[in-house]
């Protein structure tokens, strides 16, 4: 795995990325962007991001 | 996700307010509502249709959804002209995560009818949805609404909880079971979408597959916000050492326009002071010039009226001297005839010629002594010398004319001497000023000179202070192109710093790639296997079928398998059996349900074990209308008992045939084992629990 990658941050990273895939499954509302949002504001804010499950 | 409760506000049959609750109970996870046909137990399913999606499905009663009133109809006919009456259903509900934190729903709607009065007609006037999420951090309740602002929100946080194309899966209509259901890729994505493959499968997607050469996934969206900038920051870099080199020199140029320009002022205004403080002087200088300047066309003038009085008196003097002396001649001459006898133009000198040559000159002979020759003689007698009267004549009208002619040149150089001597005056008084002046002025000081150069150092000035503002103009523009410059840098600097953070996002988002990708293939690999030794197991279980069994296949169709046909000596295994009765299609589709429920529940339970991340396992809750209405008793008891087992949470409405044959008491506590009844006399039915019921106590 690339040292710069925290695997915290990594997973973290997973299931808030997933929770929105499966909200965008369930709602039918795909969003290409998500991902790259979640990403970006991830590695900026830390992995200890709580709100980005109801963030739409 | 477990049901909790369902409040029911003049639904249907259900007059004025009925509530249901349901166990949560993981052991005890099974409530029973019995009540017999036509009672309302599909009622109690219609509540669940709508309040989640808001609509009540048709019915062997009635087909035709449009016909179906969802006011209580006692409810309906107490009303008047102006009344105004509300149905609601709310349903109360709870997930929970693998740490065990319960997030507490409520989903209410609400609709308002008015009477055709006097028809017993409904006619709805409104419709609301609110949802309301208790937040398991907070313990604080945040309201949504389906409207205005937020239209579509609780729909949308409905299909998050209950998406309604699973709805055939957890809210089951007993009348459909042997419908042919989904179609297969229906089945596959509600597998996939179950047991939280399909979030997977698009993470996978969204990451790196979406598009061509997965062009617009993440990791290559990333990728493309990278950017080369090494040479163009090195050009600029260039582009900015020279403009500042330019804008040195520039400055040093002003500086030395200015101080150019002051020289040339100072130059200036030191003539200045000079002639501000002689303003006679510069005038006697201008006078001065000009008296030389007048001098000299005096002098000029002067030489030519003398040199015109002595062309004149020199061409002319003897005739002048003459004339005195003419006269006396005149006087002398004034006797002699000059009436002209002489033959004019004719000398004795023509005569002697011819006579000596005999020939005349009109070219006859003239003989000696012949008449001519002695006319000839004759003629010498009045021809001069003997006769002059024609060139006294002559003689007397020159010396007129010369007379004429010296008095006119008497006038002529005395106007000739008079013109001299008034410019020899005009040259004498010029001169005399020119003197005067002289001794008045310090010639050293030119002052039109100086004034001139006064002049001149001005515009010198001028022209150098111009060219200070024009290098004062290229310094802006050099300052503007310097600011542009040092904006593009900053945009390259930090396209730098972007692209260092960017490849962070590359990274982030290649492993998350990765990691999707195993846990996807880990999960489908074993999927359908997983789920056709359920479908086997429960079917078997619950048919106790020895002969066939059931099988989800590759295409995600379900099918019914003999595992062996002996045909005369031939044997034949995993035959196909094709034309299924009404009761295999039940055993076939309810062993498929209740698998995947197990299968996603089985999931959810090993993945809280492992403590893997969070992939998102739907564990649905089981409701049930009349299921076994067409199962033999055997198979009642078998199918029920395997349910509490494979689903979360049971909730069913049964005749109490179905009831005692189910064997489903062993997981119902008496708490949650409700009736229907319904008086003969009344339209309307209500909810109570089984042991206060009239049915119970009989």
């Amino acid at each position: 795995m690339d040292q710069r990658i925290d695997k915290d941050k990594l997973i973290a990273m997973f299931k808030l990325i997933h929770r929105e895939e499966s909200r965008n499954v369930r709602t039918k509302k795909l969003d290409d962007n998500t991902m790259v949002r979640v990403i970006m504001r991830m590695i900026r804010d830390g992995a200890n991001d709580k709100t980005g499950g109801n963030e739409k | 996700m477990k049901f909790t409760a369902l409040r029911m506000k003049n639904f249907m049959r259900f007059k004025g307010e009925n509530t249901l609750k349901f166990s949560t109970d993981p052991e005890y996870n099974v409530t029973v509502v019995l009540g017999d046909n036509t009672v309302g137990k599909t009622t109690l399913a219609q509540a669940f249709r709508w309040v989640l999606y808001g609509f009540v499905s048709t019915t062997q009663y009635d087909k035709n959804e449009k016909n179906i009133c969802i006011l209580n109809n006692e409810v309906l006919g107490d009303m008047t002209a102006n009344d105004h009456e509300e149905v609601s259903v709310e349903l109360d509900l709870q997930t929970e995560t693998e740490k065990g934190e319960v997030t507490k729903y409520r989903i209410k709607r609400t609709a308002t009818f008015i009477r055709k009065f006097p028809k017993l007609v409904a006619v709805e006037q409104s419709e609301k949805l609110k949802m309301w999420v208790e937040d398991p951090s907070t313990g604080q309740t945040l309201p949504y609404d389906n409207e205005g602002k937020d239209a579509g929100k609780v729909d949308d946080l409905i299909s998050e909880l209950l998406p309604r194309d699973l709805s055939s899966y957890f809210l089951f209509d007993g009348e459909k079971w042997s419908d042919p259901g989904n179609t297969q890729k229906d089945i596959k994505d509600s597998v996939y979408s179950l047991v939280g493959v399909t979030p997977l499968r698009n993470m996978k997607y969204h990451l790196n597959e979406y598009g061509p050469l997965g062009k617009y996934g993440v990791v290559k969206q990333f990728k493309s916000k990278m950017s080369g900038t090494g040479d163009s920051y090195e050009q600029l870099k260039r582009d900015q050492s020279r403009y500042e080199e330019q804008i040195q020199k520039c400055e040093k140029n002003i500086k030395d326009f200015n101080d150019n320009a002051d020289a040339f002022e100072q130059k200036a205004n030191d003539i200045k002071a000079i002639l501000d403080s002689n303003p006679n002087a510069e005038q006697d200088q201008k006078d001065y010039e000009r008296l030389q300047r007048s001098i000299h066309v005096h002098e000029k003038m002067r030489e030519k009226y003398y040199s015109d009085l002595v062309t004149e008196f020199s061409s002319k003097a003897n005739e002048y001297f003459a004339a005195p002396l003419l006269d006396s001649v005149i006087e002398m001459i004034k006797d002699v005839d000059l009436d002209g006898s002489d033959v004019p133009d004719v000398t004795d000198k023509t005569i002697y010629w011819i006579l000596k040559n005999h020939k005349c000159i009109c070219g006859r002979d003239v003989e000696k002594d012949s008449e001519e020759e002695d006319e000839l003689r004759q003629l010498l007698k009045v021809v001069p010398p003997a006769l002059i009267g024609t060139y006294v004549g002559n003689f007397k009208d020159k010396v007129n004319k010369w007379n004429a002619e010296s008095a006119d040149m008497y006038s002529r150089v005395t106007g000739k001497a008079n013109d001299w001597a008034s410019e020899n005056n005009d040259y004498l008084s010029d001169q005399e000023d020119l003197e005067k002046l002289k001794n008045i002025i310090d010639m050293k000081f030119n002052f039109k000179t100086e004034r001139r150069k006064m002049e001149n150092y001005l515009n010198q000035a001028r022209d150098q202070r111009q060219q200070a503002h024009f290098a004062e103009i290229d310094i802006e523009n050099l300052k503007r192109k310097l600011h542009d410059i040092e904006t593009r840098k900053a945009d390259i600097e930090k396209q730098n710093r972007l692209n260092q953070q960017t490849l962070i996002y590359v990274a982030y988002a290649e492993e998350l790639y990765s990691m999707t990708k195993r846990i996807y293939n880990m999960k489908v690999s074993s999927l359908l296997n997983d789920l056709n030794a359920l479908i086997e197991k429960n079917f078997r279980e619950m048919f106790n079928e020895q002969e066939k069994y059931a099988k989800l296949d590759d295409d995600y169709t379900l099918r019914l398998y003999y595992k062996k046909i002996v045909a005369g000596n031939e044997t034949y295994s995993n035959m196909e059996a094709t034309g299924l009765s009404e009761g295999e299609k039940i055993a076939r589709n309810f062993a498929f349900i209740v698998s995947i429920l197990e299968l996603a529940k089985n999931m959810k339970a090993k993945e809280k074990e492992e403590g893997e991340e969070d992939v998102d396992t739907q564990s649905m809750p089981l409701v049930l209308d009349g299921p076994f209405s067409k199962l033999s008793t055997l198979n009642t008891s078998k199918v029920a008992t395997v349910m509490p087992k494979a689903a979360e949470q049971v909730i069913i409405f049964l005749l109490d045939k179905d009831w005692k044959a189910s064997g489903l008491q062993k997981y119902t506590k008496p708490e949650y084992m409700y009736r229907i009844e319904k008086d003969v006399n009344e339209n309307s039915s209500v909810l109570m629990h089984e042991e206060e019921s009239h049915v119970s106590n009989t």
